[in-house]
């Protein structure tokens, strides 16, 4: 799966729409937790990128087997960037910070790998249930 | 689902029952309507969140707000009839201790 979003609030709906149709044959609770951790990045990029407020397409894709899901992000943050974006303490109880922390809840592994233009994707693993025993490598 | 929102007024409380998914998109409504509820001067805020499909951590700090609003104005701020996986999201983020509950 595929696509291209404009880079506004109600785009992030419209990703989870896309979102639940291909990860369908999912366990259920699994596909809802993919759901969360993508639907809290694509609206990172929305809130916070560069790319984003110069009017750059939020581009997800995401692509799975019998053993692991792949979601990319791409071109989410410059390299700076990356070392910034981190969830911060739960005891502290106020609004805000949280959706990383989901992020990396959810998600196996959370990484950065080189886009386009100097830019990193955000990659989000996860291994899918239905493979218990398998690991993440990366 | 885009976020619908309802609200009803008894001589006590002030109820908001909100209907579809709560995100980026819907929490700004959500965050006026609780704000609203707020000034009316009723002794309870409870939102209600049986109808609610999705919620994501926009979500929860718009709750956050609620709480910390209420407490300012004296008002009771309670949460009912929560779905399951809004609980699971209230978990991830550990706090479901910090709301209070309407048992219905």
């Amino acid at each position: 799966m595929r696509v291209s979003l404009p880079p506004v609030p109600e785009s992030i709906e419209q990703l989870r729409a896309q979102l639940a149709r291909a990860l369908a044959g999912l366990d259920p609770k699994e596909a809802h937790e993919v759901m969360l951790a993508v639907g809290e990045a694509a609206a990172n990029y929305v809130r916070h990128a560069e790319r984003a407020a110069a009017g750059c397409p939020l581009v997800v894709e995401v692509a799975f087997d019998a053993v692991r899901l792949t979601v990319r992000i791409r071109d989410f943050c410059r390299p700076d960037e990356a070392q910034s974006i981190a969830p911060r303490p739960l005891d502290q109880v106020r609004p805000g910070g949280l959706g990383t922390h989901f992020i990396r809840a959810l998600m196996d592994c959370v990484e950065y790998e080189p886009g386009s233009a100097g830019f990193l994707d955000l990659v989000l693993l996860k291994t899918l249930r239905s493979a218990p025993g398998a690991v993440c490598e990366r | 689902m885009a976020l619908e929102l309802h609200r009803e007024e008894t001589p006590r409380s002030v109820r908001l029952r909100l209907s579809g998914a709560v995100d980026l998109n819907s929490t700004p409504a959500l965050l006026k309507s609780l704000k609203a509820a707020l000034r009316t001067g009723k002794r309870e805020v409870i939102v209600d969140l049986e109808r609610v499909s999705h919620m994501d951590s926009s979500g929860v700090a718009a709750l956050i707000e609620g709480v910390r609003g209420a407490r300012k104005n004296g008002v009771e701020f309670l949460l009912a009839r929560v779905p399951g996986p809004v609980f699971g999201v209230l978990d991830l983020a550990k706090l479901r201790g910090f709301f209070q509950y309407r048992e219905e």
